[in-house]
Order: structure tokens, then C-alpha cells, then sequence
């Protein structure tokens, strides 16, 4: 059976620290001009990237900073936020600080996905070869629309760059309070609810994380029509080897009453490479495609609401395949102790290369 | 261990007949068949309030046409459920008089709120979404019906020509294909990263499409020389998901007597500003949010959460029924007959071990010496117990003499007891249910005997909320299934009762997750924590014991104006079941409004489950506490 081919099938990756030198000899050409879109929040990795990236690349850097405003944020977070912009300011002196409200304030309904979005095409790319999207300290919901806003403007730059800081252990320490609904992410709803699709076999592909039994539970009571068959996804290999059967033990009552998953449905994903999970996921798309096109097709709803390498993953192949992508957005954050004192090893920077000279495409002269 | 008490959630149950295996007919008997003996609950809005869990979703699920067609096929097996929707005006002559169609108002609709259009626009493509989504709706209830719609007819309406044929309404296939037009049109603009301008928003007709103008009846031929006529009814559900002047504008819009089909809008307490929250849980009418609109004459409105007398019992019949339904899903118990959930929970606390009662018994002799009581006094006091009841085990009786040897120290002139004189007090001592309760409070708290327990607590405990219900008998059904594993008799003791309670409690606060809930748990603990040092003094002046604060009603009348965040906080509180308001609560000549915890928290800080207990407070106090 021969499927479709993937987009980002040959994907270019760099981690175990191969980023640093990477970006050193690109960046170094004499040609380069970098757009750096980040976050400036209370998260340490703010700061890595554009530290890095104004250490070691010769290019002038234009910066957008989205500083992403919640209610009810803690006056540490705060701070954490003013220190980490003030740091970015002293790097990069061109920088641009946008806020972009996550949530309306009479309601708590999503308004930041709609809000970066509008962002994004009214970007100025003139000069730009570069677009790099430094999603450590972004949310999911500013990083999908971000991402797919730029890469279907015809107009944005040639090359696509993500980076991300891969810390599982950073990502656990800061504990989301999630809203009371689930909703699709801006420009992730795809076809999911529409009276063309209501035939389709839906298939949940959850994330388990730790202590997010209640997201989970929002996000499966939000899709319609209701999933007819669910398949959580693991994180395996993990830096905690027993992250899994923790995992599995805190999730039994969901995995056995709850969503009834059959054992075999569990897909394990490795942590620390988002294509891995790309792969899986489209794998899983292309076979049970085959399955239900007689009887109106196949749907995956994904919700990637753990790790961010993991996330990337989801969002590459969301972008493929248009699937939906249900999430239950942060009201606020909490730091765990420790956590802000954690230092980063270029080791843990990840670079994919999404679109660019590398597959074929040429600068616009 | 399949544990189908912990789904909870009948939307999970995708089959129909699964979900009809679950449900039972006692809300919609209890809320619904008054105003189906009145006929008005298809021509008119009808608008129901719950917390979530309360059961919206399955009631509206109920009336569903597929469902309402498995029912009638299997009709010895849901006899009780069909007498229910019988009364309800569902049913005539054993047939379905309803096209009913459930729309979720998910999240979609509100992303319309935030489009860059003109409201006027924003509220036509809301109306129009909801048309076209619930056209499409009841034709999967045809679908699932199974009949061809060269069999579906739609009445004739001479009234309004261009509304049905903007429809596309001249035939039942055409109505679907416009509807299924605009709904892909509308998702469109929605899905879109970044919407099209205004002016490119005519192509979707949406100013013309009004299918709920002139949709009346539909009548279906079955093969079988049979024919329905249906009245089409959309449920809007989950309508707390809308901006609130969307919510308003919709809830205006359905008013409107132009539409011709039966129109039903649930929603949650917290989709209303605090003010409306606060007095629609105690049935007080606000019609101002709707200028022109008589509320009782245009509206039916109904809530699940009501302050009625006959609640309690209710929701106890509701909760055996629905138990017992879940319990024969479930081999295990089917296949030993165990068909009776109330019967397995034991209502027979174990006393207090010899060594733990000689323990007591110590320290009530303490407690008359060093309150200066007399050996006499001593026995006339516990003649008083023995004289209440002959029923009260040893440890009651000890607990009781403590608290009344406490009262009886208080009541009399300090000075006297230390004469020769056996004074009397100043109030004769009494003994009453109340008084019980807390003896058991102390019994509990300092000897650690079984409290909640048996079935009336753990319906008791669960707030009159079906959710939480299923989500509290949980546990206990997971620890009874173990029992019969190991060879051991099926009823679980008061002791298992009360720990397993407990815990599962503890687990249901840790689990909160609602806007709010930080501060929420913060009021929690500071209720909990006073009450709890008040319900256990020695004299239990309280007597059941409290788990409310008090605040007088004047004072929190103002909460809404002069306290924004602290009314938001009571808002969410209140929806999520972490506590109720009482408002105009008489006591001691005064007017109060009590803050008082839900069932969930009194399991888990041990207090009371008995009602109307509290400690006098102030808005700034609980200001204080969430600060």
C-alpha cells in the first residue's frame, strides 16, 4: 500500500547540541537578515534563544515580542516577565513588544489565537530571509496560528525556523490553571463538526500528562460528534523511563471506565524528537484513511497539551492534514520551586526547519 | 475494573439504547410534566438552569426523536420513561410529536462574537449558524430513523413564501442541502485565521435564511401505513459557552412568537452575571435584562436547583433509581442479583472499642470535677439521656453527657457551683436530634467513629447533583466489587463508608478546575476551618454543628455592586457546587444570607450534612480570606 507522501518526511532536525553551530555557519552568510518572533513572558528560556542567537550570528535581528496577557496572573509571574524583557531589550535594541490578550475579559472565552493571527499579517518582511520562532516561552495557542499563519502567506520570507528549548522537567514545573472550556485552537478546527464530516470515524488522540485528567475530560466533553474511538499517546523513550507507567497508573480510571481503551490503541511517542510523532501520527491517518473511505472517512482530533517538542509535532502534522486541534487554554500559571533557577545547555536547544532553501526553495533576489 | 459509575457522564454513552439503560424519569417527571400538562413547553421558550452534572444534557437527550424511537421499540423495558415524556406532551398515542434535535452551542458560536464585523452581523450569523446546524440535526434524527426523504413532508406555509424558499424548503432534501450550504459558508468565516471583510460575507445568504420561520410540522410515512407528525424542537444546549450579550440577543431572538418551532435554551448558572446567578437559584424573577418581555407569560423558566421543600426526597428516589440502573450494567453485581445499591451500604456504625468507651467514660467523670458538678447533678444528667432515648448505644450517651455537663456549667451562676448548693440553671437542659448529631460530631473528630454513612448521606453529600452523585458512589461500588472478589459479603461498613468518602472528596477538590477556584477553595477552608472549631466546643452551642458562614442579607445585597471579584468568586462557588447561597435566612430576629458549603467539602473537613447551622460573618471577611 503506497500513501501519500509526507511533507515534512525528510525533515531537517538539530538537537543534542548540533543547534548552536548550526545556526553559528547559517546565520554567518553575509545575505542574512533574521526575523526573531518570541515570548516575553515569566518562562526562563524567554531569554536562551535571542541569547544565543546575538551571540553567535553575524545577521541583523528584528525582533517581535508577544507578551501574552492572562487574568489573575501572580505578581511573581510578573515580575519574572519584567525582568525577562528588560534582559531582551539590553540583546536585541530593535525589538517590537506586542500583548496579545489570551482571554476576553468579560468571559474567559480565547481571543489570543484570532489576536496573533492578525498579527502575523500585518508583519512587515521586506529584507527578511529569515523567520525564526523561538516557541520556548510561547503558548500553544499563540505558536499553531502563529506557525500557520506564516507559512501559508505567500508573501513571508523563505525560510521557516522553530525553535524550542526541549526541558520535560521545565514544562512539568510550570503548572497551567485551566480554563473551564476546551476549544479548537484558532485555524485548528478542520473539518470536525461539519455536516460533511458527520459520517466520519472519529478517533481522540489525547496526550496523558500528569495531573491533567481534568483538561482531558473538558476536551473530550467538548468534541462533537463524540469520538468513536480514542488512542492516548505516551511519551516513550522519555527522559523519566518510568514516565509512561506513571502515567498509565494515574490515568487508569479514564484508560478503563471512562474512554475503555483497548491496550493495544496506546501510541508511544519519543520526547525528545516531534517527529516521531509527526510520523506516527500521519501513519495512523494514512491507514485508517484506507479503512473508512467508504464509509466517510477518517478524523483525528488532537490535543497536545504536554511537552512542547511533542506539541510541534502535533502542529506539523495538524498543518498537513487540517485536523483539529482541541486544547484547553492556561488561565494563569504556577511556578514550582526550583524552577526558575534551572540554567539551559545549548544541549537541550532543538532547530526544525520547516520550509526554506533546504527543501528547493529559492530567496526571492 | 469497568466501573460505569465513574463515566458519569451520559453524553459519553454513544448508543441510544446504552444511554436509556442509565437514565431515570424522575427529573423530567419532577421538572417538566407540570408544564407538559399545561402545553407549553413547545410554544414558547423554555429555558432551564442547572450546575453542571445536574442532568441538562440527558434530559434534553431524552427527548431526542431517535431516542424516543428506540424507546418505543423496547416498549416494556422503558415503560416508566415513556409514562414520564407521556406527561410531557412528547407522546401521543404511543407515537412521537416531536422532531427534537440537541445543538451543542460550543464554541463556535462564541468565536462569532469576535469576528470584525458590526454586532448586527455577528448576531445574523449566530441565528443563522443555529438554523442551519439544527436543520441539519433533525435530519440525522430522520436519518436515524431510517426513512427515505421522499417520505418526509413539509406543511405548507402560505404565511411567509421567501422564508421557506431562502430555506430551500420546498422539499425536505433541498431544506438540507441550503442548510448544509450556509453551515460550511458560515464555519468558514469563522475557521479562517484571519475572516474576510464585511462585504464579502453577502455570498452566504445569511440575512434570508429563517428556516424557523416556516417550519411547523413535519409529517413522516413509514412503510408501514404508519405516519408521524412533528413538531420540530431544538434544544440549545451548553448555551453558557455564548458571550453574554449573545446569550441576551439569542435569548431575545427565541422569544420572538415569528418562530414556529419549539425552542428549549440550557444553560449553567455561571453563564449569568452574579446578580442573576444569585437570585435565580432562589426563583426570584429578573426580567430586566429583557425590556418588553414579560417573563412568566413569554418564558418558561426552570431550575434544577431549586430551593423546594420535597428536593431532598426527590433527588433520593432520583439516586437510588439511577444507582441501582448503573449497578446492573456491571456482571458482577447483575449476576448475584445485587440490584439495590441503597442495601449495600451499611447504616449501623460499630461503637467504640471497651478500651476507647472506658477512655470516654474517664473523661466525663474528669469533666464533672473540674466543672464543680455534683455526683447527683451527674446522674440527673444522664437520667435526662436515658429518658431521650433507650436506643443510644454507651458512646452516645457519653458524648452527650460531655456536651450537657458543658451546658449545664454554662447555664448556671459560675459562683454558685462552687458552694455547697446543687444550683439550677438558668435554662433547663434538653436533648434533641441536633444535640445527637453533634454528639456523633464528637464521637467522629475525637474517637474517630464512622460519620457519613448509608444511603441518605451519601445523596446528602452529593448537593442534589447527579454527577457528583455517580462520582462519590464510585468509589464505594469499586470497594464493594472488591469484597465480592474476595469471597467477602457484599455491604460495605460505616467505617469503609466514611473513609472512602473522604478521600474521594479530597480528590474532588484537588481536581477543581474552574475560573476562580484558588480563591473559591480559599473561602472553602476558611468556612470549614471556623466551623468546624465551633461545632466541636464543649458545649456544642451550635448545636448539629455549622458549615456556613452568615452574612446579613442587607450587607450582601451590596456584593454585587461594591464587591466585583468577591461576587464572581461566589458566582463560580455556587455553580461548581463548593457552596450554596440561602439568602433572607431568619435567625435571631435578623435577616441573613448564608454561604454554605457544599456536600463535597463538609465530607471532606468533616463537618455536618445537616442544614442551617452558621457562624456570623462580614463581605470583608471573606475579602480578607481570598486576598
Amino acid at each position: 500500500m503506497s500513501y501519500p507522501t509526507k511533507r515534512w518526511e525528510k525533515c531537517i532536525m538539530h538537537r543534542d547540541g548540533d543547534t548552536p553551530s548550526f545556526l553559528a555557519e547559517w546565520f554567518s552568510k553575509p545575505d542574512k537578515h533574521v526575523f526573531l518572533i518570541g515570548g516575553a513572558g515569566f518562562d526562563p528560556r524567554s531569554t536562551a534563544v535571542a541569547k544565543l542567537l546575538t551571540s553567535c550570528s553575524k545577521a541583523p535581528i528584528d525582533t517581535l515580542l508577544i507578551r501574552e496577557q492572562r487574568p489573575l496572573p501572580s505578581s511573581g509571574l510578573l515580575e519574572g516577565a519584567d525582568k525577562n524583557i528588560v534582559a531582551l531589550k539590553q540583546m536585541l535594541p530593535n525589538l517590537v513588544l506586542r500583548e496579545v490578550n489570551i482571554f476576553s475579559a468579560s468571559d474567559f472565552a480565547l481571543t489570543g489565537g484570532r489576536q496573533i493571527a492578525e498579527i502575523a499579517r500585518g508583519l512587515q518582511w521586506s529584507g527578511i530571509t529569515d523567520v525564526v520562532i523561538d516557541c520556548s516561552a510561547l503558548s500553544r495557542g499563540i505558536v499553531f496560528p502563529l506557525v500557520r499563519s506564516v507559512l501559508s502567506n505567500p508573501a513571508a520570507p523563505v525560510n521557516l525556523h522553530l525553535l524550542v528549548i526541549d526541558q520535560p522537567s521545565l514544562d512539568d514545573g510550570i503548572v497551567a490553571e485551566p480554563t473551564e472550556r476546551a476549544s479548537a485552537i484558532h485555524g485548528f478546527k478542520g473539518r470536525l463538526g461539519l455536516e460533511s464530516s458527520q459520517q466520519a470515524a472519529v478517533l481522540w488522540l489525547p496526550q496523558l500528562v500528569a495531573g491533567q485528567q481534568a483538561s482531558l475530560a473538558k476536551i473530550l466533553s467538548s468534541l462533537e460528534p463524540k469520538p468513536h474511538d480514542i488512542c492516548p499517546i505516551l511519551p516513550f523513550p522519555s527522559h523519566d523511563l518510568r514516565k509512561p507507567e506513571k502515567l498509565i497508573t494515574e490515568f487508569r480510571t479514564e484508560l478503563e471506565s471512562t474512554w475503555e481503551v483497548d491496550p493495544r490503541n496506546v501510541i508511544f511517542a519519543s520526547e525528545g524528537n516531534p517527529l516521531d510523532l509527526y510520523r506516527s501520527i500521519l501513519r495512523i491517518d494514512d491507514e485508517r484513511g484506507e479503512v473508512f473511505k467508504e464509509t466517510g472517512g477518517s478524523i483525528l482530533v488532537l490535543s497536545p497539551i504536554g511537552s512542547k517538542l511533542l506539541s510541534i509535532g502535533a502542529l506539523m502534522a495538524a498543518i498537513e492534514r487540517d485536523f483539529p486541534v482541541v486544547c484547553v487554554e492556561a488561565l494563569n500559571y504556577k511556578f514550582t520551586p526550583g524552577v526558575e533557577a534551572q540554567r539551559f545547555s545549548d544541549e537541550k536547544l532543538v532547530h526544525l526547519w520547516l520550509k526554506g532553501e533546504a527543501y528547493g526553495e529559492k530567496v526571492a533576489s | 475494573m469497568f466501573n460505569p459509575f465513574e463515566r458519569r457522564a451520559t453524553e459519553y454513552l454513544r448508543d441510544d439504547e446504552a444511554f436509556l439503560a442509565v437514565v431515570t424519569p424522575e427529573p423530567i417527571r419532577v421538572h417538566l410534566a407540570k408544564y407538559g400538562a399545561e402545553r407549553s413547553l413547545y410554544d414558547r421558550l423554555v429555558v432551564i438552569r442547572g450546575t453542571p452534572g445536574s442532568g441538562k444534557t440527558t434530559i434534553a437527550r431524552v427527548f431526542e426523536t431517535s431516542v424516543v424511537d428506540t424507546m418505543l421499540r423496547h416498549e416494556e423495558a422503558y415503560k416508566p420513561l415513556m409514562a414520564s415524556l407521556d406527561e410531557c406532551g412528547a407522546l401521543h398515542d404511543a407515537r412521537p410529536v416531536l422532531l427534537a434535535a440537541r445543538i451543542p452551542l460550543e464554541s463556535d458560536y462564541r468565536e462569532i462574537w469576535e469576528l470584525p464585523y458590526p454586532e448586527d452581523t455577528k448576531n445574523v450569523l449566530l441565528t443563522t449558524l443555529l438554523q442551519s446546524r439544527t436543520v441539519l440535526a433533525w435530519k440525522r434524527q430522520i436519518d436515524k430513523l431510517g426513512v427515505s426523504y421522499d417520505n418526509v413532508y413539509l406543511t405548507p406555509d402560505v404565511g411567509s413564501p421567501g422564508a421557506r424558499s431562502a430555506a430551500g424548503a420546498e422539499s425536505f432534501e433541498s431544506l438540507v442541502k441550503t442548510a448544509a450550504r450556509i453551515e460550511e459558508g458560515v464555519l468558514r468565516v469563522i475557521g479562517a485565521l484571519v475572516p474576510p471583510p464585511a462585504s464579502e460575507l453577502a455570498s452566504l445568504d445569511a440575512d434570508y435564511y429563517r428556516p424557523f420561520e416556516t417550519l411547523e410540522d413535519i409529517q413522516i410515512s413509514f412503510e408501514a401505513q404508519q405516519t408521524w407528525f412533528l413538531h420540530p424542537l431544538v434544544i440549545c444546549d451548553d448555551a453558557n459557552t455564548l458571550h453574554p450579550f449573545q446569550l441576551a440577543y439569542l435569548q431575545r431572538w427565541l422569544i420572538r412568537r415569528e418562530l414556529r418551532v419549539g425552542r428549549w435554551l440550557l444553560t449553567r448558572l455561571d453563564a449569568l452575571r452574579p446578580e442573576e446567578a444569585f437570585a435565580i437559584v432562589h426563583q426570584e424573577e429578573r426580567s430586566s435584562e429583557l425590556p418588553g418581555v414579560t417573563v412568566s407569560r413569554e418564558i418558561i423558566q426552570i431550575n434544577l436547583q431549586s430551593e423546594r421543600k420535597d428536593q431532598k426526597a426527590q433527588f433520593r428516589r432520583m439516586a437510588r433509581d439511577m444507582a441501582n440502573r448503573y449497578m446492573r450494567q456491571m456482571p458482577m453485581f447483575a449476576t448475584r442479583k445485587l440490584d439495590d445499591f441503597a442495601s449495600l451500604l451499611s447504616d449501623r456504625p460499630a461503637r467504640l472499642t471497651a478500651s476507647k468507651l472506658e477512655t470516654l467514660r474517664a473523661k466525663t467523670h474528669a469533666e464533672a470535677k473540674r466543672l464543680h458538678i455534683s455526683a447527683e447533678r451527674y446522674e440527673g444528667i444522664f437520667r435526662l439521656i436515658t429518658d431521650y432515648s433507650k436506643d443510644l448505644g454507651d458512646d452516645d450517651q457519653l458524648a452527650l453527657l460531655i456536651i450537657l455537663l458543658n451546658r449545664y456549667a454554662k447555664r448556671v451562676d459560675q459562683k454558685e457551683l462552687f458552694g455547697a448548693e446543687d444550683p439550677e440553671p438558668a435554662r433547663p437542659l434538653k436533648i434533641d436530634s441536633g444535640l445527637e448529631e453533634a454528639a456523633k460530631l464528637y464521637l467522629f473528630h475525637i474517637y474517630q467513629r464512622s460519620f457519613f454513612f448509608g444511603f441518605n448521606d451519601l445523596c446528602d453529600a452529593s448537593s442534589e447533583n447527579a454527577e457528583q452523585f455517580l462520582r462519590l458512589s464510585a468509589i464505594l461500588v469499586d470497594a464493594i466489587a472488591t469484597r465480592l472478589i474476595r469471597n467477602q459479603g457484599a455491604t460495605l461498613s460505616c467505617e469503609q463508608q466514611t473513609s472512602l468518602l473522604r478521600e474521594r472528596a479530597t480528590d474532588f477538590m484537588k481536581s477543581w478546575s474552574f475560573p476562580y477556584y484558588d480563591k473559591v477553595r480559599m473561602i472553602v477552608e476558611a468556612i470549614a476551618a471556623r466551623s468546624l472549631h465551633e461545632s466541636l466546643r464543649a458545649t456544642a452551642w451550635l448545636g448539629s454543628g455549622a458549615n456556613a458562614f452568615g452574612v446579613p442579607q442587607e450587607e450582601f445585597a451590596r456584593v454585587t455592586t461594591d464587591y466585583a471579584e468577591l461576587s464572581n468568586i461566589l458566582k463560580f462557588g455556587m455553580a461548581y457546587n463548593a457552596f450554596t447561597l440561602i439568602p433572607n435566612y431568619d435567625c435571631q430576629g435578623k435577616k441573613w444570607c448564608l454561604i454554605e458549603l457544599g456536600g463535597i467539602p463538609c465530607l471532606s473537613y468533616g463537618l455536618t450534612l445537616k442544614r442551617g447551622g452558621f457562624i456570623k460573618s462580614r463581605l470583608d471577611d471573606l475579602v480578607e480570606v481570598t486576598a
